[in-house]
């Protein structure tokens, strides 16, 4: 079932749409297949969106985070004050503040890929649910392929790691950069083979799944996810349910990632959207800062 | 302690602190690092690297 769209639902889009186009201000990367390097490249997007990008003006965090603990010696170098190492205090900084915050809240009014995700789904479609135990998917995806294969697969001693991350699972940089670029190239420049290939499938893979579930990458898959909502557990906004809850279940119908807030008003998965709020019949819910424990236990 | 007993207090010490490592880590780290992977073309990101 569609749902109406209230105020708060067109201000998020606003805010993606707005932060989708602050995020690629440089478009003469288009014509000619090349990346903008100025310097606001220093600092990273709120969100999963590639710096390969030809028009991309931000540095992708999750890119970003890799890049630095794949550096030979990483942990050696922060015991030591090195200062390529300790770079990794500004990313781990960044998404951490916006964690502390709103926890996932980046993911809802900022996240490009999640605005597409969100767009896709109103694709007429029959709608899957995602399996619940899945979305512990993206807990693992952080710690192995953006941590762990980084800092310890190496192909030579003394060599750097690779974003693993970003070579094997991140569909945003296949859709954003992958395929512009070599399309702009042609496939001479950029010798396409199996890589390509599998990120080319999973990228549509993940396109076709956002059009039959809610937002499936961002629940299954995605690092930055993993990461705000662990970080969001302690967050300073967040939503609340009151006790005249009546456990209709609107709530969830509307939620992009489908959560049941007044049975889960701690989840992991809340992206801060606000659309439950608006569609509680009995306005039993609200954002919330301050102190965690409910006023009022919640109903249902 | 439950997630949902942290006063906010220390909920906001948190974002303070969070706020306070990403400046050090501009000030004291090197973010050219950060730079200089954004921006060349990140042949993992394509796919061909």
């Amino acid at each position: 079932m569609m749902a109406p769209r209230g105020v708060g639902d067109r201000l998020r889009i606003l805010s993606q749409s707005a932060s989708f186009l602050l995020a690629n201000l440089s478009l003469k990367g288009w014509a000619g297949g090349s990346i903008f390097t100025g310097r606001s490249k220093m600092f990273c997007i709120p969100g999963l969106h590639c710096y390969s990008c030809p028009s991309s003006v931000l540095a992708c965090p999750v890119g970003s985070l890799q890049s630095i603990v794949a550096a030979d010696g990483f942990l050696a170098g922060i015991a030591t004050g090195r200062a390529d190492a300790l770079a990794v205090l500004a990313v781990l900084g960044f998404l951490l503040a916006i964690g502390f915050v709103a926890g996932r809240v980046a993911c809802g009014w900022v996240c490009p890929f999640g605005f597409l995700q969100d767009l896709l789904h109103r694709v007429p479609s029959r709608k899957l649910p995602v399996p619940a135990p899945w979305r512990h998917g993206k807990y693992l995806v952080l710690l192995l392929f953006v941590l762990v294969l980084p800092m310890t697969l190496r192909s030579a001693p003394g060599a750097g790691g690779d974003p693993w991350f970003c070579k094997a699972v991140c569909p945003a940089g296949t859709l954003w950069a992958g395929w512009p670029l070599v399309a702009l190239h042609g496939s001479d420049t950029f010798e396409t083979g199996f890589l390509f290939t599998w990120k080319s499938a999973v990228l549509v893979l993940i396109l076709l799944w956002a059009v039959v579930s809610k937002r499936p990458f961002c629940r299954v898959l995605c690092p930055l996810g993993a990461f705000w909502g662990l970080s969001g557990r302690v967050s300073l906004f967040r939503m609340r349910v009151a006790d005249s809850c009546v456990a209709c279940g609107r709530c969830r119908t509307v939620c992009p990632v489908d959560i049941a807030i007044f049975r889960e008003q701690e989840s992991p998965e809340c992206i801060r959207c606000g659309r439950c709020i608006g569609v509680c019949p009995v306005g039993a819910v609200r954002h919330s800062a301050g102190r965690g424990a409910p006023q009022e236990e919640a109903g249902g | 302690m439950k997630a949902a007993g942290i006063p906010a207090a220390l909920r906001v010490a948190l974002i303070v602190a969070a706020l306070a490592a990403m400046v050090s880590g501009y000030v004291w780290g090197d973010p050219l690092v950060i730079w200089q992977k954004a921006a060349s073309i990140c042949l993992e990101c394509i796919g061909v690297g």
